[in-house]
C-alpha cells in the first residue's frame, strides 16, 4: 500500500514515468550497438529516466518501484562514468528491469506486491562484476545518515555515496515541511522533487509519518518533513537561496567522516564551508515524557463526543497513533498569526449565521412559551454547537487535516485554479495574439517612428484590492480609434452622437465589439476565427472586468481583473410557480414587461415555437415552467399572490380567467414592479389582460452569441449570492449551475442561463427566426408604421402617449422640489433652470395627479432650450401599430387619440403645449418667410393620414409651400409636373417606398441635387445606413417639428 | 439502546433502524451524520425521479434522495412527517427520506444474514444482509449502491 494515498499526485506520477518510460527501450538499443563508443547524451537520458522515476517513487511510497529504479540507476551510473561497457547482457538486464518497471508503473498501486528480487539481483550482480575487487565491499557497507535532530534517516550504501560524491558534490539532507514549504507556497512534491533533480542529484527521500504525532499534540507546531537526500556541487548558502527553505534545514553531510579510510585517502571530501555536522550514529531516541511535549495539555482535550465515523477523525490517524512521535520535533516560533483556508472561514461564517438564526429561533420559542418548538431548537442548537466547535477545532488542527487529506487539498485547490486557468488562457493567448498582430507594427514602421526595432510585450499579474490583475502590454502602434469609430459607424453599431458622447476608454472598448475588425487583412496569426468579442465574452463569464489604455503610436495596456473568488456572484431572483430562483445578472441583459393587452402584438408563433418582437428583433421566448417541465402550472394572481390553476395553454391566448376584483396592494408587498396605488383602482374590475400587472415579465437573456426571452411569474430581488454546488446526483441537470442559500435559510437553485438554451435547443430556433425575419423582410410592402410611445398617465385615469422619439430623456423628480418664477413652473437642475409645463395648460384634460411625491419630466428641445412636460405616472414603453384617431379628441397640445390597453389614450403634441403656453418660443425663422414665402416647394410623402395631416400642417405653417403623395409612385408622378425643391418621405408606404423612391430621385439627373429628407417612426442604425445607401440626405423622427424644420432651412438655404 | 453486556467478544454493528412503507431497515450508524426533520426541500425539476430535492444543511447544499421511489413503493400518504437521513458519501452530504427513524441497536454480526434469493431483483442490490430481530426481519441497507448516480 502506497505511503500516500493520493489518487491525483499518483496518476501525475505515472503518466509522467510513462513519459520516463517510453523512449528508453530505444535508447538502450542504441546504448547496446554503441557498445564503448558512448554516446554521453543517451546515457544521461536513460539515467534521468530512471533516476526521476526513483524520486518520484520514493515520494509516493511505491518503494519497489523505487528500489528497482535504484538499482537500474547504480548501474547506468557505471555507464555514465565509463566505469563499464554495455555489454548486450548488461543491457538486457537493464531492458528487463524497465520492462518490469513499465507494468509495475501500470498498476502502481500493487506494484509493491511485485517480487523484484531477482532483477535486483540481476542488477547488483552486474554492478560488482564489473568492479575491482577492492571496492567490492562497499557496495555491502551501508552508511546510516541522518540530522542531529532526527537521528538515522536515510541508508546508503559506501559504494553509492562514493558514486554521488564524484565530480565535487556536496551531500545534503534537506529537511522540507511538507505543509510550510510546499503546500503553502502553491507547490506540489512532484514539481519539488523535478526541480530538485534539475540542479542535482535526489538520492533518496522520505515523509517522515512517524514525527508526525497524533491529534493531542500541539497543532500550530505541526509539521510534516520530507527528507531528501541531495547531492549537488551547489554550497549550502546557495543551495539555500535557490530551494526556498531555511539554510538551518539544510544539512550537509560530513562525508569523510563517513567513509572509511581507504575511501578517504583516494578522495579527499570537498571542504564544508559550513560548521561540521556530524552523522548521528543510528539513534533510538526514547520518547520523551509527555509532559515536556509542548503545551501537550492545553490541547489534550478528548474530542468532543462525536457520532462515530465521523469522517474528520482521518483514517491514517491510527498508524500515527500506533507510532508516537519518536522524534521530537523542535519547537517553533509559535505563530502569533494562523493561515486559515476560505473554506474553513465560509464554514465558520456559515455555521456563525446558523447559530445567530438558532438563537432567535429559540428566543421566539421561549417567549411564545412554545415547548415544542424550544425541544426542536435545543437540538438544533446541539448540532450547530458541536459543528462549530469542530470547525473551529479545525482551523488549530489545520495541519493534522493537511497530512491526510493534504493531496486531496492540492489537488482541488489545483483545480480551482486549472478551471481558472483554462477558463482565463485562451483569452488571454488571444490578447497575447491580438498585441502581437495588430498593436507592435513591423520592424520597418518602427523604425521609421524611431521605435526600437524589437517590439516589446509584457504580461505580468499582480494582487491589488483583493483582484488578481492580469495586464498585457505592448508598445505598438495604439488603437486608432479614429479608424475604430469609422468601421462602427460603417457597420451601424453605434451613430455619431453615442461615439461623440464616450471617453477613449469605451471607445477603446469598442474593439470588443462582436464582428469587428480593424486589421486590414486577417491574418493567421489572430485571425482564427476568435474575435476579441469572445474574449470579453468569456472573461465576463468568469466575472472579470477589462480595461484598455492606449496611446496612438505609443502602445496599449490591456488589464483584466478578476475576482480571487468566483463563488459569489450577482444576481436576479425570480420565482416561477412560487419557487425562486437565481439568474447570474453576467447573463442578464435586461427586462421586458409586455403588457397582456400587448401580447398579441409582441408574441408570436414560429412553428410551434414563440418568438418575441424586441425593438424590431425577434427573440425565442420559453416560459421557465416549460423549461423546468412543470406540467400542472398554476397561475399566480399578481396582486394577491394566491395561486390557482392556469388556464391558459397557450401564451398568445391572453383569456382572461375567472379573476375576482382585484383586492388593493398588501401593504409592503415586495414585489419589484408594484405600481401605485391609484393606478390599481383604476384598473380594477377590468379583464386580467388589460390590467398592466398580468404583464408577463421576460428576462431577456443572452446565451453566447445569440439573446433570448426567459418568461417568469415574478421578478424579486438582486442580490450578492454565494454559489454552492450541487450534488453528483444533481450533475445531469444542466439546466442549472448551483444552489444557494438564501437569507430565510431557503434553498434557491440557480439558472444555467447557457444550459436553458441549449436544453430547449434555441439555437436552432434562433436559426429559424434569422431566416423568418430575412424573409418578412422581403415580402414586407405596404405596412402600416410601427410607432415608439411612451404611455404615461397624467390626470388620474387619464392615460396618453408621447411619441419616444422626440424625447431627449426621462427625469423623476419630486414635486416639492418644482418652484414658481414669474408665474412659470421650474426646477434647478443640471446647473441650470428647466421649464416645466404640464398638459393641462393647453389642453382641456384633467389636472396632474400630484398625490405621489414625484412626478416624471419628458425632456425635450425647442427653440434651442429644453424643456419639460410633466406627468404622474409613467405606464410603459411599446412599439406599436396603433391606428391614429385625429379627429375625436383633437385640440391644442394634443394630436389625436388611440387605443392603448383597451384604452383612450391622448398623444400629446409636446411642441403644442409649450407653444401653446409660450407662443414667442414658435416662431421659427424659416427660409420661406424671410424671403417672402411660398417661395420654396416641399413635396410630402406620407401614407398615413394622420402624419400627412401634421407634417402638412407644420411644414406649411413654417411658410413653406406644400404638395402631397401617397406614394413613390404618386410622388414621381408630382416631381414631374412641378418644381419641387425638397422631398420629406416616410420610409414604410405601400406601392413604392421611401427607399425606392430617393433612388428614382438619385437616378434622374433632374433631381440629382434635390435634397431629400426621410421621416419615419422608427430609427435605427441599420435603417438610416440603409438610407443613407439610398440616397437620402437626413433621416428625422416624425413629429419632431423643430429639427425637420430646422434641416429644412439648412437644405432649402444651401440652395 | 446501550451494547449488551457479555457480548463485546463478538463482533457487532450500531445499526440505525428506519421504517419505509412496510419495511424496517437498518443502515450501519458510521454512515449518519444526522437526522433531522421538518426542513423544507426545494424541488429540482428535471432531476432524476428518485431525488426528492436539496436542502439548506447547514450552509451547504446536501440532495435528498427519496428511498420510497428507489424502491419502487408507494409515495408516502404523509409527507410532512418524514424525516431525513443524512449520510456522508465520498465528498457530499447526502440525505435520505425515510417514513421514520425509530432506534439504534447493536447487531450482533451472526444474526446478520445475506439476503434470500427472493429479493435480489431488481432492488434486491440495495440489501446487504437481513438481521433478525426479535419479531421481525431488518433489511440492512446497502448505502454504496443507493447512492450510485445514474451514469
Amino acid at each position: 500500500m502506497p505511503l500516500i494515498d493520493d489518487d491525483e499526485t499518483l496518476a501525475a506520477f505515472v503518466e509522467e514515468s510513462k513519459e520516463h518510460l517510453d523512449g528508453i527501450e530505444a535508447d538502450l538499443l542504441a546504448i547496446e550497438a554503441a557498445a564503448a563508443n558512448i554516446e554521453p547524451d543517451r546515457v544521461n537520458k536513460v539515467f534521468r529516466a530512471v533516476h526521476s522515476l526513483k524520486g518520484g517513487a520514493g515520494f509516493l511510497g511505491l518503494d519497489k518501484v523505487k528500489e528497482l529504479a535504484h538499482a537500474s540507476e547504480n548501474l547506468m551510473n557505471l555507464i555514465r562514468n565509463e566505469e563499464l561497457v554495455p555489454t548486450p547482457a548488461i543491457v538486457s538486464t537493464l531492458l528487463d528491469a524497465a520492462d518490469l518497471l513499465g507494468s509495475m508503473i501500470n498498476n502502481a498501486s500493487a506494484s509493491n506486491e511485485v517480487d523484484i528480487s531477482a532483477h535486483i539481483a540481476a542488477l547488483q550482480k552486474a554492478v560488482s562484476a564489473n568492479l575491482e575487487e577492492e571496492r567490492k565491499p562497499t557496495l555491502e557497507h551501508r552508511i546510516s545518515l541522518g540530522t542531529p535532530d532526527n537521528g538515522e534517516i536515510f541508508q546508503i550504501s559506501e559504494f553509492e555515496l562514493n558514486a554521488t560524491l564524484k565530480g565535487g558534490n556536496n551531500l545534503f539532507i534537506l529537511e522540507y515541511d511538507l505543509i510550510a514549504d510546499i503546500e503553502q507556497q502553491g507547490k506540489t512534491p512532484l514539481a519539488v522533487i523535478r526541480e530538485l533533480q534539475q540542479i542535482g542529484q535526489l538520492i533518496d527521500s522520505k515523509v517522515d509519518i512517524a514525527t508526525v504525532g497524533d491529534l493531542t499534540s500541539d497543532m500550530a507546531a505541526m509539521r510534516i518533513p520530507f527528507f531528501v537526500m541531495f547531492a549537488t556541487i551547489m554550497e549550502i548558502d546557495l543551495l539555500a537561496g535557490f530551494l526556498g527553505i531555511d539554510a538551518a534545514r539544510i544539512h550537509i553531510v560530513n562525508t569523510a567522516a563517513l567513509l572509511p579510510a581507504r575511501q578517504a585517502e583516494q578522495k579527499p571530501p570537498p571542504p564544508a564551508r559550513q560548521p561540521e555536522i556530524p552523522a548521528a550514529p543510528p539513534a533510538i531516541h526514547a520518547p520523551q515524557p509527555a509532559a515536556t511535549r509542548p503545551q501537550a495539555v492545553a490541547t489534550a482535550e478528548p474530542p468532543a463526543a462525536e457520532p462515530a465515523g465521523q469522517n474528520f477523525v482521518p483514517r491514517a490517524a491510527a498508524p500515527a497513533k500506533a507510532a508516537p512521535a519518536a522524534v521530537e520535533t523542535p519547537q517553533i516560533k509559535a505563530d502569533t498569526n494562523l493561515r486559515v483556508s476560505v473554506k474553513i472561514l465560509d464554514n465558520l461564517m456559515t455555521l456563525a449565521g446558523e447559530l445567530v438564526l438558532t438563537r432567535n429561533q429559540l428566543v421566539q420559542a421561549v417567549a411564545s412559551r412554545n415547548q415544542q418548538g424550544v425541544d426542536t431548537v435545543s437540538q438544533r442548537l446541539d448540532l450547530v454547537t458541536s459543528e462549530l466547535q469542530e470547525a473551529i477545532m479545525t482551523t488549530r488542527m489545520q495541519p493534522v487535516g493537511n497530512i491526510f487529506n493534504k493531496f486531496k487539498r492540492v489537488v482541488r485547490d489545483l483545480e480551482l485554479d486549472k478551471t481558472i486557468i483554462e477558463a482565463i488562457g485562451d483569452p488571454l493567448t488571444h490578447l497575447v495574439r491580438n498585441s502581437v498582430d495588430h498593436g507592435i507594427e513591423t520592424p520597418a514602421v518602427r523604425l521609421q517612428n524611431r521605435k526600437p526595432e524589437v517590439g516589446l510585450l509584457r504580461l505580468s499579474a499582480f494582487h491589488e484590492g483583493g483582484q488578481v490583475i492580469i495586464e498585457i502590454e505592448d508598445d505598438g502602434a495604439g488603437i486608432n480609434t479614429d479608424k475604430l469609430k469609422a468601421k462602427v459607424l460603417e457597420m451601424g453599431l453605434h451613430d455619431r452622437a453615442q461615439l461623440e458622447s464616450m471617453s477613449p476608454k469605451e471607445l477603446n472598448k469598442l474593439i470588443f465589439t462582436p464582428g469587428l475588425s480593424t486589421a486590414k487583412e486577417v491574418t493567421d496569426v489572430s485571425g482564427r476565427g476568435v474575435g476579441m468579442d469572445v474574449v470579453h465574452t468569456n472573461l465576463s463569464k468568469l466575472g472579470g472586468v477589462i480595461d484598455i489604455e492606449s496611446s496612438l503610436g505609443a502602445g496599449t495596456t490591456i488589464s483584466i481583473k478578476l475576482p480571487l473568488t468566483l463563488a459569489i456572484i450577482p444576481s436576479l431572483i425570480v420565482t416561477c410557480q412560487q419557487e425562486r430562483f437565481a439568474i447570474p445578472q453576467v447573463n442578464l441583459v435586461e427586462l421586458v414587461r409586455v403588457p397582456a393587452g400587448q401580447v398579441k402584438e409582441r408574441i408570436e408563433k414560429i412553428g410551434d415555437a414563440l418568438v418575441m418582437r424586441l425593438r424590431g428583433e425577434l427573440l425565442p421566448l420559453i416560459h421557465l415552467r416549460d423549461t423546468l417541465g412543470i406540467k400542472d402550472p398554476l397561475f399566480i394572481d399578481p396582486l394577491t399572490s394566491k395561486a390557482r390553476k392556469e388556464r391558459r395553454t397557450n401564451i398568445s391566448d391572453p383569456r382572461g380567467s375567472e379573476r375576482s376584483r382585484p383586492q388593493p396592494v398588501a401593504a409592503g408587498e415586495e414585489a419589484a414592479d408594484r405600481p401605485q396605488g391609484a393606478f390599481i383602482e383604476q384598473r380594477s374590475g377590468e379583464e386580467r389582460r388589460t390590467n398592466p400587472l398580468s404583464a408577463y415579465n421576460i428576462l431577456v437573456l443572452s446565451s453566447g452569441d445569440f439573446h433570448y426571452g426567459l418568461i417568469v411569474d415574478q421578478l424579486l430581488d438582486s442580490e450578492e449570492i454565494v454559489v454552492k454546488p450541487l450534488g453528483s446526483h444533481l450533475r445531469n441537470c444542466k439546466c442549472y449551475a448551483g444552489a444557494t442559500i438564501q437569507g430565510d435559510g431557503r434553498v434557491a437553485l440557480i439558472l444555467d442561463v447557457v444550459g436553458i438554451s441549449t436544453q430547449m435547443k434555441l439555437n436552432m430556433v434562433a436559426d429559424r427566426m434569422k431566416a423568418q425575419v430575412a424573409q418578412s423582410k422581403d415580402e414586407k410592402g405596404g405596412m402600416e408604421d410601427s410607432q415608439s410611445l411612451l404611455i404615461v398617465m397624467n390626470g388620474p385615469g387619464e392615460q396618453m402617449a408621447v411619441p419616444l422619439g422626440l424625447i431627449s430623456r426621462i427625469e423623476r423628480i419630486k414635486n416639492s422640489d418644482i418652484s414658481v418664477t414669474a408665474g412659470r413652473r421650474n426646477i434647478q437642475y443640471r446647473g441650470g433652470s428647466l421649464a416645466l409645463f404640464g398638459v393641462e395648460e393647453v389642453a382641456g384634460v384633467g389636472m396632474r395627479d400630484q398625490t405621489g411625491e414625484t412626478c416624471y419630466v419628458t425632456v425635450f428641445p425647442v427653440a434651442g432650450r429644453e424643456v419639460g412636460i410633466m406627468f404622474s405616472e409613467i405606464v410603459d414603453i411599446l412599439d406599436a401599430k396603433i391606428k391614429i384617431d385625429d379627429i375625436t379628441h383633437k385640440q391644442p397640445g394634443i394630436l389625436g387619440s388611440m387605443i392603448i390597453f383597451d384604452k383612450i389614450t391622448l398623444l400629446v403634441d409636446l411642441y403644442g403645449v409649450v407653444v401653446g403656453v409660450m407662443p414667442e418660443w414658435g416662431l421659427l425663422k424659416s427660409p420661406a418667410e424671410e424671403s417672402g414665402g411660398g417661395e420654396f416647394n416641399v413635396l410630402i410623402v406620407e401614407d398615413s393620414k394622420f402624419f400627412m395631416n401634421q407634417i402638412q400642417n407644420f411644414v406649411s405653417e413654417a411658410g413653406y409651400r406644400t404638395f402631397t403623395a401617397e406614394d413613390g409612385v404618386e410622388a414621381l408622378k408630382v416631381l414631374d409636373e412641378e418644381h419641387i425643391h425638397l422631398v420629406l418621405t416616410d420610409i414604410e408606404m405601400p406601392n413604392m417606398d421611401g427607399l425606392e423612391l430617393t433612388r428614382n430621385i438619385r437616378h434622374d439627373t433632374r433631381w440629382s441635387s434635390l435634397p431629400v429628407i426621410a421621416v419615419t417612426s422608427v430609427a435605427g442604425e441599420a435603417a438610416e445606413e440603409r438610407g443613407r445607401d439610398a440616397g437620402v440626405d437626413e433621416y428625422m423622427i416624425k413629429l419632431d417639428r423643430e429639427q425637420i424644420i430646422a434641416k429644412m432651412d439648412h437644405y432649402l438655404r444651401r440652395r | 439502546m446501550t451494547q449488551p453486556a457479555g457480548k463485546t467478544s463478538h463482533s457487532t454493528k450500531e445499526l440505525a433502524i428506519f421504517q419505509i412503507g412496510e419495511m424496517p431497515c437498518g443502515l450501519d450508524t458510521s454512515w449518519v451524520r444526522e437526522i433531522i426533520k421538518n426542513t423544507q426541500i426545494t424541488r429540482v425539476h428535471l432531476a432524476p425521479d428518485y431525488v426528492r430535492g436539496v436542502i439548506n444543511l447547514r450552509g451547504e447544499i446536501a440532495t435528498v434522495i427519496d428511498l420510497r421511489k428507489k424502491f419502487s413503493m408507494e409515495p408516502a400518504e404523509n409527507n410532512g412527517a418524514m424525516e431525513i437521513v443524512v449520510v456522508r458519501s465520498s465528498s457530499e452530504n447526502i440525505g435520505i427520506l425515510v417514513d421514520s427513524v425509530r432506534d439504534v441497536i447493536w447487531a450482533d454480526e451472526k444474526d446478520i444474514t445475506p439476503p434470500p434469493s427472493n429479493i435480489s431483483g431488481v432492488t434486491g442490490i440495495f440489501f446487504e444482509g437481513i438481521f433478525k430481530m426479535e419479531r421481525e426481519l431488518v433489511a440492512i441497507l446497502n448505502i454504496e449502491e443507493l447512492l450510485k448516480t445514474a451514469d
